[in-house]
């Protein structure tokens, strides 16, 4: 399998497990992941990758309720942040956590930095 | 190992870090993880903002219940049994306003620090001291549980509790995941807290420290003549036989020698008042009124009764009020505001009777000063010569942790809490501690069929006390001031009282026969306004003593006498008034060409402009309206001017508040031109009225100018000097809707002052025809949830003073498609 489709398949992972358990699934999907997928699928790529897809078609799926606008004006109000650097920090929050969770599954897996 | 190594510590360093950013946050910022989670997180509560609908189940429901939700956001409710109907409004109150079912109860029970710790630690002491947990655990223990008034209530738990227990993550609100709380389950004890607050809110009569602190300046004489018990200028809910405004105040005696006594007095009444909270919290609860009147078939265009009301509260968002309709074919069909936190229609109408309340405003609380055995920690007090035993209650207030905060201990004697204060130890009796709920008068008045039955559902309802006006589809209204009015044995409530002795006491209570009424007045019309509700030359008995100007009943009264067939869209229009009553009694004298004689100082420059400016002012406080601003500043320098013996030397932030007495006073004084209080005791020479008027209007002028720039100009407009403020629930300004111009101004019908965070909570207009046709409005939405399409969309029409005609289904398929916005089956859980 290609590390694109990989990557395809861990964002519907990624999506599915945080429908499910909520953002906890960010590091233990990407743990073992990062444990699991071999080296040609560039886990270290592939896993972070996946995570913000994830993501990404959580928040879509959200921004289609009709209130998403407004919703979105007040969090940045709220936050002190515009609407975008919101939605910026909610995708760079799982690729920074699941690249890290993948880093540390690669590792344990005692694969060397050929990789 | 090495490479291992090297790959492990920096990336597990990070997830570290990550892990603990996500479930635990760092310094103010919150746990970020289940915040950003776009499947239940923040980000959901647009999707938990979706109209409501389809088929659920309800645990404790005994048979299907239908909502049609409106355009409007407002669940019409068709239930086989009232116990369903509540469970469902539960359940939908629930969904649209958890955390204001929580928040107000939490502000009730003294429980705020378990969300927000220490910086809540004032106030849930002071709802400790108030005695709010005892009150209610003796309330609840009173009830009946077979009543229906407990029933209701515990069906509505119910249906809250389903709501609770069936959230989805997504469905936690905002302002949870913010706070980083999780809702508890609702008991039927929160009703009553709820209740309880309400009334705490609307105990504004306070008589006694205004009136002591004006006699500590000046005499008792002259103060009683400035804070009288009885309104200056009688314009009462029940209609004098001369159906016309009457003047009560004679000479006005001049300033004496202070009084020591009345200063302790003063002393020990701010004391209590502020060991309890209670009395007026600031220039805000001026506007902390309420307008209703109800006009006879034979004054009104289309030969049926009509009915407004409008009560004025503090604004929020989400408002005070959540609408609903609730049917129950052959028993119920009611429909109008409730209170989220209680299952029953509080202001609104049925298929036969309309009904609105204002505040009484009675005295119902006074203070005792009590004799303890010990005066650290007391645990006796003396009554008639005896030693008697202090109830006392550990009160625990907990941190968001769960560990202990601080503990108090509370004390009781027989009138009710008791605390420390600078003036020693003060008792305070207040009626809600009788604990009696008013739980079965609502569910009894939601039925009511007759105006009649509509009193005699009411007849002994306690607090907060209420003037009640009901009008049905016979034609017959009423009004009658209803609520427990404690009888004295000093007549009065307005000094602190012996706590020594028991004839001190409260000696039961006025019995109904006297309360303030009126039933189908020759004059066509009722209406009230919070003024003093009855003339006392008509019926003298003491119900209080701090009313507030007549100025908005003036209003209603004039316009309502000068209309012989009053209709609908003048009913609509009225609420939405913004000429000020006070400002026409005042304008003309203002005016008037200086020309006494015996004027002590010269014209000053700038009076004659001040005249040009207010000539031709309508007294209308509409948003582009530059004269307003003048008038405003102007009557601030005349107050200031007539009033400054009032004003301590030297003492500005004295605990003791200035007292200022009721603009109606002053205009009485304007009949006295060369009444002492003219004099301004900071100049040598002797003034009288007109040299304190043209001074003012000079003043005035001069203010205006140096706050708000040239006359005429841009910022003189009103609607740059005042504004309204709908503060969120939690005072978050992004969730808030600030700095929103209004027609409205001081004692105007449609109200705004102060800061502009009170005004008119809900305007509703009824027409009692051969069916029943209702319109109305409120500030806000449906929704508490700030993604919501209703959580701020009626708003725009409240702003204009414009009124939404409200759909009133008999039947779930009785309503025009157009106007569903969406239908929810709701069924017994197995």
């Amino acid at each position: 399998m290609t590390p694109l489709r990989w990557m395809l398949l861990l964002g519907a992972g990624f999506a599915l497990a945080t429908a499910v358990a909520g953002w906890w699934a960010v590091p233990l999907v990407g743990l073992v992941a990062g444990y699991l997928l071999p080296a040609a699928a560039r886990p270290l790529l592939v896993v972070p990758a996946g995570a913000g897809l994830g993501w990404a078609v959580l928040l879509l799926r959200a921004a289609l309720a009709e209130g998403f606008t407004t919703l979105a004006g007040q969090l940045g109000n709220l936050l002190a942040l515009s609407p975008l650097a919101l939605a910026t920090a909610t995708l760079l929050f799982p690729v920074v956590t699941a690249g890290a969770a993948a880093l540390v599954g690669d590792a344990l897996a005692r694969r060397g930095p050929a990789r | 190992m090495h490479r291992l190594l090297l790959r492990l510590v920096p990336g597990a360093a990070v997830l570290a870090g990550c892990v603990v950013l996500g479930a635990a946050g760092a310094g103010r910022l919150p746990a970020v993880g289940p915040l950003l989670d776009p499947a239940s997180g923040i980000w959901a509560v647009a999707r938990a903002a979706e109209p409501i609908g389809g088929r659920l189940s309800l645990r404790g429901l005994q048979a299907p219940v239908e909502v049609v939700v409106d355009r409007r956001g407002v669940p019409h409710i068709f239930a086989a049994s009232e116990l369903d109907a509540y469970r469902a409004l539960g359940f939908l109150t629930a969904r649209d306003r958890l955390l204001q079912l929580e928040l107000q109860t939490r502000a009730a029970a003294g429980r705020l620090t378990e969300w927000v710790g220490e910086v809540a630690l004032g106030a849930d002491r002071q709802a400790r001291r108030l005695g709010f947990p005892r009150l209610v655990e003796q309330s609840l223990a009173g009830m009946d549980t077979a009543s229906e008034g407990y029933r209701s209530i515990a069906a509505y738990a119910e249906g809250v509790n389903a709501w609770i227990d069936g959230m989805r993550p997504a469905d936690l609100p905002l302002e949870y995941r913010l706070l980083g709380v999780r809702p508890e389950r609702w008991s039927p004890a929160n009703t009553l807290y709820l209740l309880g607050r309400m009334a705490l809110t609307l105990a504004l009569n306070d008589p006694s420290l205004a009136k002591a602190a004006a006699a500590a300046r000046v005499g008792w004489e002259a103060a009683d003549a400035l804070f009288p018990v009885n309104a200056p200028l009688q314009e009462p809910i029940q209609p004098n036989p001369v159906d016309r405004p009457r003047q009560l105040t004679g000479p006005i005696p001049g300033p004496g020698p202070g009084d020591s006594g009345a200063a302790r007095a003063a002393t020990r009444l701010a004391a209590a008042h502020a060991a309890f909270g209670m009395g007026r919290r600031g220039p805000e609860d001026v506007a902390y009124g309420s307008n209703n009147w109800a006009v006879s078939p034979a004054r009104s265009a289309t030969g049926h009764a009509l009915l407004a009301g409008d009560p004025h509260l503090e604004l929020s968002l989400p408002s005070i009020w959540y609408q609903a309709h609730l049917v129950v074919p052959g028993r119920l069909d009611v429909q109008g505001v409730t209170l989220p936190g209680a299952p029953w229609v509080i202001i609104g109408f049925n298929r036969e009777v309309a009904w609105s309340f204002t505040n009484t405003g009675a005295d119902v609380n006074d203070y005792y000063e009590e004799s303890v055995d010990d005066p650290d920690h007391p645990a006796r007090y003396r009554l008639d010569g005896e030693w008697r035993p202090l109830e006392r209650r550990v009160e625990v207030f907990l941190d968001r942790a769960g560990d202990t905060l601080a503990v108090d201990t509370v004390r009781f004697t027989h009138r009710g809490p008791l605390q420390r204060t600078d003036a020693g130890w003060l008792s305070m009796a207040w009626t809600i501690y009788s604990g009696r709920s008013s739980a079965d008068h609502f569910v009894r008045a939601n039925r009511a069929r007759t105006v009649g039955e509509f009193l005699e559902a009411m007849r002994d309802y306690e607090a907060p006390a209420q003037n009640m006006l009901v009008a049905d589809r016979r034609g017959t209204i009423a009004v009658r001031s209803t609520g427990r009015y404690p009888r004295r044995a000093a007549g009065r409530g307005d000094r602190v009282l012996d706590g020594t002795r028991s004839a001190a006491d409260w000696n039961g209570a006025l019995p109904l026969e006297y309360y303030p009424f009126s039933l189908n007045p020759a004059r066509g019309f009722l209406s009230s306004a919070n003024q003093q509700p009855v003339d006392p030359a008509v019926n003298p008995r003491y119900l209080g003593a701090d009313w507030p100007g007549p100025w908005r009943a003036l209003r209603i009264n004039a316009l309502l006498r000068g209309d012989s067939a009053v209709s609908v869209e003048a009913m609509a229009r009225l609420q939405a008034d913004h000429t000020g009553a006070r400002a026409l009694a005042f304008l003309p004298r203002l005016l008037a060409p200086a020309g006494d004689p015996a004027r002590a100082t010269p014209v000053p420059d700038g009076a004659a402009e001040a005249r040009r400016l207010l000539a031709g002012w309508t007294g209308r406080y509409a948003r582009d309206d530059r004269q307003a601003v003048l008038f405003e500043a102007v009557m601030r320098e005349l107050g200031r001017r007539t009033w400054d013996e009032l004003i301590p030397p030297g003492a500005p932030d004295s605990a003791v508040p200035r007292p200022r007495p009721d603009d109606a006073v002053l205009l009485a004084l304007l009949d006295q031109p060369d009444n002492p209080w003219w004099d301004d005791r900071r100049t040598p020479e002797v003034e009288r009225r007109d040299d304190v008027i043209d001074a003012a209007l000079a003043a005035g002028l001069e203010r205006a100018r140096r706050e708000h720039g040239e006359p005429g100009g841009e910022g003189w407009r009103w609607d740059a000097v005042h504004r309204a403020n709908i503060h969120h629930l939690l005072r978050i300004p992004a969730l808030s809707a600030l700095g929103l111009p209004v027609d409205a101004g001081p004692s105007t019908v449609n109200p705004s002052s102060g800061r502009g965070t009170a005004g008119a909570s809900w305007r509703m207009v009824v027409e009692l025809g051969p069916e029943v046709r209702a319109w109305a409005i409120y500030p806000g939405g449906q929704s508490g949830n700030p993604a919501s399409r209703h959580y701020r969309d009626l708003l725009p029409a409240w702003l204009d003073g414009r009124l939404d005609p409200l759909p009133n289904p008999a039947s779930a398929d009785a309503l025009d498609r157009a106007q569903i916005e969406s239908r929810l089956t709701l069924r017994p859980r197995g």
